[in-house]
């Protein structure tokens, strides 16, 4: 029982920089994530919000020599990656994480065939032994069965760029969940995509995940892809997890402003007009906002927004969101929305 | 109709890419577009909806069939006149490729401004000021390079690019699908708030479905360079009648019950667009659709109409 | 909405916005050279060198011995106090006739790129530009055709055809120099020549040569200046080369082919003859190379 309630990867007041001849861009700001095993999580948030940053920390792939992180941990299954010696890096790498990049183009390589790279990835999971060949061969070709690609015999045999891209990134989830590693890293895997594809992809993903009991971290920019597939969302912003809560609380009582915006921005199916977006552009990371990075696109920006860096406060079980208007601070501040509201409006 | 201002009539344009083998990507495409009107194209890639706009602007020949706009066919073989690539612009996908990175803003946009003889030279930099205040750009943009801006802030440029000649027609190429949904819905606002504004009338070429419905008065889907249903904005989405159109709802991941509503609970998405150098005989949708009959594999069905202005190429209808 | 209009106007025509953009992108250029040492290197031996080439007879200790002179009592001695790369077999002091090699060494060099580099940049650009059209084949033919013989077979013969001195040298090097920036060109024009903008300016209607200078060839600075900066390596070992066998700069104003040919005949007790010269040329190369490595990062989009 203890086992199953401990967070299998756990980030805690993580902050990465890069190195610029401006001086230090502070991509990351003290983000703190759990993701538990067997459960489906999703990292929200607009491009340059560092969520694939993030996520390249976990794999530690960020290029080391224009990198700073100055605090934080990341605990994947008991050890800290970032202090993981090389071997044991790898060891996570082959046996823990893996991970669906973006662009299924780049993420095959053109110059060997499907199968080959499949049973690289068998091979070095070190679950069968090397003399295996034919067994290795059989995995590989169930692994290809099992995302739904008709004649596997041919698609072992045949190089990337002979499948279309739906295929492609149907292979690269193959090749993600065919060694029974623990955790699976989605990078928006589906936004180079056409929509139909997409759909098919995100569903046979959803039910593959659920069978093999791995736990998934999902970064996209799509609420509603987010919506689909997981159970719990990460909302980020600016390097910041503004909201995090279970994905029916998003929709049904979006808190953070940010959150409430980006909601809006959603043009609906339904109709019912544009809305106008949100005020302003993504800060400037060199220079970052003092307070709250979101503040100077808020409409409900406060004075100790522009000072203080909010903490996350739950409002709800599993609902945490990190701003001023709750938490303990909450009635001071609607006291004093109302007399801004009451100024503007005389003002107007 | 009196007012309209496009018509393709039988659009054709055929790639030949070896002995007796050409990719259709255009096939027989008839589309008529009104002034003021915003006409959506909907496809997935390689359903040629992009190949329509450049067979337009004339940076393809079409292979057969017509252009007419402004009540006057297109010649084939010349080049677009003068006063044709005045009132029609063009606004590309990719904000990165569409603007030169070693030029500033103010170069960008006089070049329209001093071919086309808008304006007197020495009243460019006003006409440019002019301009960047229509796309509520503030005037030091003017000396910006395109690498130092966001993209929904090119995209804007782009677009103020494109109003520098005064056109009527714009063809808007998948206009904010590299951009993020906060800064889409400005983009869009803006685009929307011009057409009323000048009187535009705008093609809108999209995969997004979501943001085809506030944005457009028609809507014309298209797969595999043939269009399969065109409706108002309204009836398309309250009451698809192609099993193509209800399955690209069903794929859209949506935010709301609402909208889950509206998507069809028959027709889940299946399989891929085949490639447009083996189309498939009959219907050309029939590999994926789960109403097919022997017909469907054998005959092209016509387009019919079902409906006011409301037009499905489909055997059940 | 006029008086707006105007307010603006007359805030952006203060000059004050071009500057800090300016400022900005020098800055970054300089960060992404810089953070290779050896491109600063790289950029202070080619300082010194240029230094070497202008200020030669000024600094040279005996500006005399360059030319034809003979002191039979000095002949022959190694490197001392007095002749640091010793003396060569009439007893000229070959520190002096090195230093003065760089001088015709880099005159070579930038003569060279400067007739080659606009000729196959311009034919380059129209190739690219017309891509896939009769007069993209014509000139890339004739292009192919240059670099399919050796280039230094190539300038040998010009060179061995026409009278040998310095300036028919050049002529040679020039001949096979320009098809590499006319390939380079055109790789990098026809790629650029797909973007959307030039699409764009085609759409709107602007000329041809429009769209080729102001378009096309600016996107295609950032290669030709890093191929410049590593070719001046290239031609002076090409010059080194010709004039090895002769065909260069002729006695008594030296150069180093022809100084490590002489020196090469009294080989190996004379090494400094030979050693020197070497040294000289690879000072150079060196020096270009990292240079042009540094330009390469400088240029490159990515990193920050």
């Amino acid at each position: 029982m203890e086992q199953q309630t401990k967070a299998m990867l756990s980030i805690e007041d993580l902050m990465i920089w890069y190195k610029t001849y401006r001086g230090y861009a502070k991509v990351v700001d003290g983000i703190s994530l759990e993701v538990f095993p067997g459960e489906k999580v999703g990292l929200v948030g607009e491009s340059g919000c560092g969520k694939t940053t993030t996520m390249k920390a976990i794999m530690q792939t960020l290029p080391a020599d224009i990198i700073h992180v100055p605090q934080g941990e990341i605990w994947f299954e008991g050890q800290n990656v970032l202090t993981m010696t090389k071997e044991q890096l790898l060891k996570m790498r082959r046996t823990g994480v893996s991970m669906i990049s973006q662009s299924p183009l780049s993420a095959l390589n053109p110059v060997f065939t499907v199968g080959e790279q499949l049973m690289d990835i068998i091979k070095y999971s070190g679950q069968y032994s090397k003399a295996n060949k034919k067994e290795m061969r059989e995995v590989a070709l169930e692994a290809i069965s099992s995302v739904m690609l008709p004649d596997p015999e041919r698609i072992m045999n045949s190089h990337p760029h002979q499948l279309s891209g739906g295929m492609r990134q149907r292979i690269c989830i193959a090749a993600a969940l065919v060694t029974p590693k623990h955790l699976l890293i989605a990078d928006e895997p589906c936004s180079a995509l056409d929509v139909t594809i997409q759909d098919q992809i995100h569903r046979m993903l959803r039910v593959l995940v659920e069978e093999k009991q791995r736990a998934l971290v999902m970064i996209t920019h799509s609420l509603g892809v987010a919506r689909e597939l997981v159970d719990r969302i990460f909302i980020m912003y600016g390097g910041t997890i503004v909201e995090s809560c279970y994905i029916s609380d998003l929709f049904s009582n979006p808190s953070h402003p940010y959150t409430v915006g980006l909601l809006e921005c959603v043009p609906r199916l339904t109709g019912g007009g544009l809305s106008t977006g949100i005020y302003g552009y993504v800060p400037d990371y060199i220079n970052p906002p003092k307070g709250c990075r979101f503040c100077p696109r808020c409409s409900k920006a406060m004075d100790i927004c522009r000072e203080q860096k909010p903490s996350p406060v739950e409002i709800a079980p599993g609902h945490h969101v990190a701003c001023f208007l709750y938490g303990d601070r909450a009635q001071e501040k609607e006291a004093q929305n109302k007399t801004d509201y009451k100024a503007h409006g005389e003002g107007g | 109709m009196s007012n309209e201002i496009l018509r393709l009539d039988n659009l054709k344009l055929h790639f030949d890419i070896g002995k007796n083998t050409s990719v259709k990507a255009v096939d027989g495409v008839n589309l008529t577009v009104n002034e003021c009107e915003v006409m959506g194209l909907v496809g997935e890639s390689g359903s040629g909806k992009s190949t329509i706009a450049y067979t337009l602007m004339g940076m393809y020949q079409q292979t057969g069939g017509d252009i007419i706009f402004d009540g006057q066919a297109l010649e084939r073989k010349k080049p677009r006149s003068k006063s044709f690539r005045r009132d029609v612009q063009i606004v590309f996908q990719d904000p990165g490729s569409s603007l030169n990175p070693h030029q500033s803003v103010k170069e960008i946009l006089s070049l329209p401004l001093k071919v086309h003889k808008i304006v007197p030279k020495n009243q460019i930099e006003d006409k440019i000021l002019e301009i960047l205040e229509m796309v509520e750009l503030p005037p030091d943009f003017m000396y910006k390079s395109p690498n130092s801006i966001g993209g929904g802030e090119r995209q804007l440029v782009s677009i103020a690019r494109a109003l520098c000649s005064n056109p009527k027609f714009i063809i808007l190429d998948e206009p904010t699908s590299s951009l993020d949904v906060s800064i889409q819905a400005k983009i869009l606002n803006m685009l929307m708030k011009l057409q009323k504004e000048k009187r535009l009338t705008y093609i809108f070429i999209t995969h997004d479905m979501g943001v085809m419905r506030n944005v457009s008065t028609n809507i014309a889907i298209m797969y595999l360079g043939k269009i399969c249903e065109i409706a108002t904005t309204r009836v398309f989405y309250e009451s698809p009648l192609h099993p193509y159109t209800q399955m690209l709802l069903s794929a859209i991941p949506v935010i709301s019950e609402e909208e889950e509503a509206l998507k069809s609970k028959r027709i889940r998405s299946e399989g891929e667009i085949p490639s447009s150098v083996n189309v498939p005989s009959g219907c050309s949708f029939h590999t994926r659709c789960v109403f097919k009959s022997d017909i469907c594999m054998k005959v092209d069905p016509e387009m019919k109409e079902v409906g006011p202005g409301h037009f499905v190429r489909c055997h059940m209808h | 909405m006029i008086g707006v209009t105007q307010e603006a106007t007359a805030i952006a025509k203060k000059k004050g916005w071009l500057s800090p953009s300016t400022k900005e992108n020098f800055r970054i250029y300089k960060y992404k050279f810089t953070r290779n040492r050896l491109s600063v290197f790289g950029l202070a031996l080619v300082a010194i060198s240029l230094f070497f080439a202008f200020f030669a007879l000024q600094i040279v200790p005996f500006p005399e011995h360059i030319g034809a002179f003979v002191d039979h009592a000095n002949a022959n001695n190694p490197p001392s106090a007095v002749h640091w790369f010793g003396t060569d077999n009439v007893g000229r002091d070959v520190f002096s006739r090195v230093i003065y090699c760089f001088r015709g060494a880099l005159l070579m060099s930038i003569v060279v790129l400067a007739i080659s580099v606009p000729v196959g940049t311009v034919l380059g650009l129209i190739a690219g530009y017309n891509h896939g059209r009769p007069v993209d084949t014509v000139i890339m033919r004739i292009t192919d055709v240059f670099l399919s013989i050796p280039a230094l077979i190539l300038a040998l013969s010009i060179a061995s055809i026409l009278t040998p001195n310095m300036m028919n040298s050049m002529l040679a090097v020039t001949i096979m120099w320009w098809p590499w920036y006319t390939r380079l060109v055109y790789t990098q024009s026809s790629s650029v020549a797909k973007e959307y903008f030039v699409r764009n300016a085609e759409l709107i209607g602007a000329s041809k040569f429009h769209i080729i200078i102001k378009e096309i060839l600016p996107n295609c600075f950032s290669p030709i200046f890093t191929k410049m900066a590593l070719d001046v390596g290239w031609v002076l070992l090409m010059g080194a080369a010709l004039s090895f066998v002769g065909l260069g700069e002729q006695p008594p104003i030296p150069a180093f082919g022809q100084m490590i040919a002489d020196g090469s005949r009294l080989m190996p007790q004379n090494w400094w003859l030979t050693l020197f010269p070497a040294l000289g040329i690879a000072f150079m190369i060196l020096g270009f190379n990292f240079l042009g490595d540094g330009l390469r990062d400088m240029f490159d989009k990515g990193g920050h």
